[in-house]
């Protein structure tokens, strides 16, 4: 396992997309942080005349202590492109024929299937970190750091937590790639997966008896996490949610992908 | 030491009513050249792949190094492949394709990459990026990557397909000097039977995904002076016939 690992690390050191993905979502994190300034200052008031506080427009009060919360506004930018990233990191081996040489020289395709998750991991970890910083950064530039009493404890959550929901989709991509083993499609089926799991859980939770359904998909609890950030039950049952999640997907993939047959 | 370095028996492969291989049961022995000759659609591949684990059989074993089942994995890292097309990294360069090869098979540092590179004349690409590399030269570099980790058994699928002439002599020579030189056991399965003819020191004839002949060169020779051409045709047409 060690050996396919260091392979794997090896080929992302050189691949462009450890350096343009958190590259990209540096850029996507500032334009936002820019963005939210920007309707902010053009959001003084409301109707009626009654002056409207950021904290209001943003739910959060956005200075650089609470930056990290506002990776909440673009959650579902990271889940689609923690699955394109794995969608196209694992497709592409296909495509080269590299997954087939490995199982070749005799390594296991579980091995293979928990390397390249491993791998995946990796890169959602650091565009996580690097958006997380960014944030905190853009917010301390334009608004100043503000109270940071609560600052590490929550943005530590929020970046934990941010970090399992693109794992998620990750591993979901890993699963799917490993699966329809073709690039466009298996990419394509990963982002409907995170646009229908946001719908979907909506759809769950407007009806009764339905909702305890949508506690199994991991947008059920990003979607809440910002007004439960200092609930210790619903962290827990997020991560529970997450890790089963998780689990789920690739006991699934590494088991498809030891039965097929590579072509 | 093992003698035997493949034993297959009764290997299958079925998709849905159509056998693609059927009741394969053959033996390479160590220091043979093996030429898997049959025409396309044979079934040459197949078998190959479910050498080498990339499909799994409908039915009949492997035994690899004397290991089968779950020991087949410990086996197969003493096998190099090359199977349909060279597994490579296009956008690394070659230097950088054979590290990769290097790590994934839990080797030490300091592979000599230019000699290897050398061995497989595309000596000087060591940086050269692999999609700049024409057919030949991958397939050149693909043998070169699976010669790192010093395999005793090199299974080679079509390997001179899209070479020249000069090339087809090159690997040629090639495979034999690993061969007497380096003690390495080789099956290779073509189409091109004249290339065979000058390389292999034992054939097995498929058909329709049946082993239908095994022989070895001196056999050949002994079937009344025929060449190779002359009797795989009679082969494949006494088997239609018993069809």
């Amino acid at each position: 396992m060690a050996s396919i690992i260091n392979s794997d690390y090896f080929k992302l050191r050189k691949n462009i997309a450890l350096w343009l993905l958190p590259a990209a979502s540096l850029v996507a994190t500032v334009v936002t942080a820019c963005f939210m300034m920007f309707v902010d200052s053009g959001a003084a008031t409301v109707e009626g005349g009654e002056a409207v506080s950021s904290m209001d427009v943003f739910g959060f009060d956005p200075a650089g202590a609470f930056g990290a919360h506002a990776m909440f506004s673009i959650t579902n930018l990271y889940a689609i492109l923690a699955v394109v990233f794995s969608g196209l990191f694992i497709s592409n081996e296909y495509a080269s024929g590299t997954i087939a040489g490995a199982l070749c020289i005799g390594k296991s395709r579980v091995q293979v299937y928990l390397s390249k998750l491993l791998t995946s991991s990796t890169m959602m970890l650091l565009v996580t970190l690097v958006s997380v910083l960014a944030f905190i950064g853009s917010f301390t530039v334009l608004y100043g750091f503000g109270d940071g009493s609560h600052f590490p404890g929550e943005t530590l959550k929020i970046f934990g937590l941010q970090f399992l929901y693109h794992l998620c989709y990750a591993a979901l991509a890993c699963m799917l790639a490993f699966l329809i083993q073709n690039i466009v499609f298996s990419v394509s089926v990963g982002i409907f997966a995170v646009i229908i799991s946001g719908v979907l859980t909506d759809i769950l939770t407007a009806f009764d008896g339905f909702e305890v359904f949508a506690h199994a998909l991991p947008n059920y609890y990003i979607t809440r996490l910002s007004e439960h950030l200092n609930d210790p039950a619903f962290i827990t049952q997020s991560v529970i949610a997450s890790a089963v999640f998780i689990a789920v997907t690739t006991v699934i993939g590494s088991l498809a992908f030891s039965r097929k047959d590579i072509k | 030491m093992d003698k035997s370095i493949v034993k297959t028996a009764g290997l299958s492969k079925r998709y849905g009513e159509r056998y693609a291989v059927e009741n394969v049961s053959m033996e390479i022995r160590r220091g043979q050249i093996y030429g898997l000759i049959g025409q396309n659609g044979a079934g040459k591949t197949t078998f190959i792949r479910m050498l080498t684990g990339l499909i799994s059989p409908t039915a009949g074993g492997i035994e690899l190094f004397g290991e089968s089942g779950a020991g087949l994995g410990r086996a197969r890292a003493r096998v190099g492949s090359i199977v349909e097309t060279p597994s490579l990294f296009p956008n690394m360069t070659a230097a950088c394709n054979i590290e990769t090869q290097r790590r994934l098979a839990g080797l030490p540092a300091g592979t000599d990459t230019d000699a290897m590179l050398r061995l497989c004349g595309i000596a000087g690409t060591a940086n050269k990026k692999v999609r700049d590399f024409s057919l030949g030269m991958r397939q050149r570099l693909a043998l070169a990557i699976s010669l790192i980790t010093g395999p005793e058994f090199l299974v080679l699928d079509e390997p001179i397909n899209g070479l020249d002439p000069k090339g087809i002599v090159e690997n040629r020579e090639m495979l034999k000097s690993l061969a007497q030189g380096r003690g390495i056991t080789i099956l290779i399965s073509s189409h091109i039977l004249s290339e065979l003819a000058q390389l292999a020191t034992n054939y097995g004839i498929i058909h329709n995904g049946r082993l239908i002949k095994q022989l070895s060169a001196e056999e050949l020779q002994a079937e009344g002076g025929q060449d190779l051409e002359s009797y795989f045709m009679k082969a494949t047409s006494e088997s239609y016939a018993r069809a």
